[in-house]
């Protein structure tokens, strides 16, 4: 993905996510639209932080995207999916066997795994950061 | 697999970050190197070895049955 179509990404989600908390807050949801504005805002800030710390870098001439960064991701993202598959399985198999039937709303249940997708995959590259 | 990266460098009285710039990867990827944590590429190797204007196995050792 080419830096422009990264940033175009990037703040198009916002809006989508800013304009969803506006939606929501004026639709008698004010807590959940709130949360998802604040959101929006803390994930700006945070990209704007690291955007800066990386233009000091390639101003050096540093190369901050190099391909040990790509290894470290790739490494990450297969270590995700084989530990997703397992935990899913585990979850699955004793879940059916022994856990109560329940009713989940769906949305929320993708939520939830996206995070945990999302969570086990920051560990990852953080580890493998660490170890080579 | 083993390499000359921090003799070379001291040789030459060149930084981490130096090196970094002329091969143009990051400071980490050095330090890595340096701590044999990671092996590069044929063409991180490459230019590594350009910076120092010698050949790629006189900077890295590849020993049998490393692979």
């Amino acid at each position: 993905m080419s830096e422009k179509l990264r940033k175009t990404t990037f703040w198009i989600t916002i809006l989508i996510l800013a304009g969803l908390g506006i939606w929501h807050i004026s639709n008698g949801l004010p807590g959940f639209g709130t949360g998802l504005i604040g959101g929006a805002i803390g994930v700006t800030a945070g990209r704007l932080i690291r955007q800066k710390k990386i233009r000091e870098l390639q101003n050096k001439g540093l190369n901050p995207y190099d391909e040990r960064t790509y290894v470290i991701a790739g490494k990450a993202s297969y270590a995700t999916i084989i530990s997703g598959v397992l935990i899913s399985g585990l979850f699955i198999l004793l879940g059916s066997t022994f856990g109560p039937t329940v009713s989940v709303n769906p949305y929320n249940f993708l939520g939830y795994c996206l995070s945990i997708i999302v969570l086990i995959y920051i560990f990852f590259y953080y580890y493998y950061n660490r170890i080579m | 697999m083993e390499n000359r990266l921090k003799e070379l460098r001291d040789e030459r009285n060149m930084t981490q970050e130096d090196l970094a710039v002329k091969a143009g990867v990051s400071r980490q990827t050095i330090i890595s190197l340096e701590k044999g944590k990671y092996n590069p590429s044929i063409i991180l190797a490459y230019k590594l070895a350009r910076v120092f204007q010698i050949s790629i196995e006189d900077v890295f050792i590849f020993e049998e049955g490393e692979e």
